[in-house]
């Protein structure tokens, strides 16, 4: 067995695995059956790296010990062991269990955001910098704080309370700016 | 002849709020006070501060990421303002009174 030969057949099998959606074996899974599923799922690869190479056909055994080196080198991807990575085999009839994940962190965007946005267009800068990002500045403070505090639902409540006082304030803001407006066009119009 | 400024009763409560406990974020004056609604605090502040009666200026507290505050104070335009509403209701209710 070369084991020139073999590494370089684990390089290209971990490569193709790599970009194969199916590359993380199930739990469950025994040690030989995800071996033989390897070297199957890549024997076309193995032939097409044969019929490049074209000066032996490769053996069974280095074939083996090339999808073997894969799964050491998927486990240490994972900083496990290769038998932990394989699992044990299920018993027939027993019902297979994922592990819990842990709970992910996301990242959310800020309350009315699109409502700033809106507003940001509509309106004039001073405008906006005058009464909308001060209401905007107290609603992300006070929806911090609460999430700080673990309390969402009173989250929840200050994100609804400010968008609707942020809405009140530029329903009552349209007059003085259509005004404002009307008072520039005549202006340039005079 | 100086004609009393006028002052709506939303601009009186905030200049009282100005003019008795120093600077204020506009979210402070609705806690202090029953009166003012955080949806129309910010735009009677911006028709004070285009009067004259307030100032404001931003500030960005250093580490903390977000958009600035903006903290309010009553100019001497407003504190005159106020005291002479101040004075004119006392008149009246001395004339009431009588």
């Amino acid at each position: 067995m070369n084991e020139t030969l073999v590494h370089g057949l684990a390089a290209v099998m971990y490569r193709q695995l790599q970009r194969q959606k199916n590359a993380i074996p199930p739990p469950g899974s025994s040690r030989e059956a995800l071996v033989a599923r390897a070297v199957d799922g890549l024997r076309h690869l193995v032939d097409v790296q044969e019929a490049f190479l074209k000066k032996r056909p490769i053996s069974s055994e280095e074939r083996q010990a090339a999808a073997v080196l894969v799964f050491e080198r998927l486990a240490s991807d994972r900083g496990c062991n290769p038998e932990d990575l394989f699992g044990k085999e299920l018993a027939p009839g027993q019902r297979q269990t994922r592990p819990r994940q842990t709970p992910v962190r996301r990242v959310h965007r800020a309350p009315g955001f699109r409502l700033y946005a809106a507003i940001e267009f509509l309106y004039s800068k001073r405008t906006f910098e005058l009464i909308f990002q001060p209401a905007f500045s107290d609603l992300w403070n006070e929806h911090a704080e609460a999430l700080e505090c673990g309390r969402i639902h009173k989250a929840r409540w200050i994100c609804i309370r400010g968008t609707y006082s942020i809405v009140a304030a530029a329903f009552a803001q349209i007059p003085v700016s259509l005004l404002r407006w009307a008072v520039a066009l005549w202006t340039l119009g005079s | 002849m100086d004609v009393l400024p006028r002052l709506s009763p939303k601009q009186r409560v905030i200049l009282d709020l100005l003019i008795h406990r120093g600077e204020m974020y506009g979210l402070e004056m609705v806690r202090a006070s029953h009166e003012l609604k955080r949806g129309t605090v910010y735009v009677t502040l911006a028709r004070m501060e285009d009067a004259g009666y307030v100032e404001s200026r931003e500030v960005r507290e250093p580490g903390e990421p977000g958009l600035p505050r903006r903290l309010y104070r009553a100019t001497g335009l407003g504190e005159r303002a106020y005291q002479a509403w101040e004075l004119a209701a006392q008149v009246f209710q001395g004339v009431l009174a009588l």
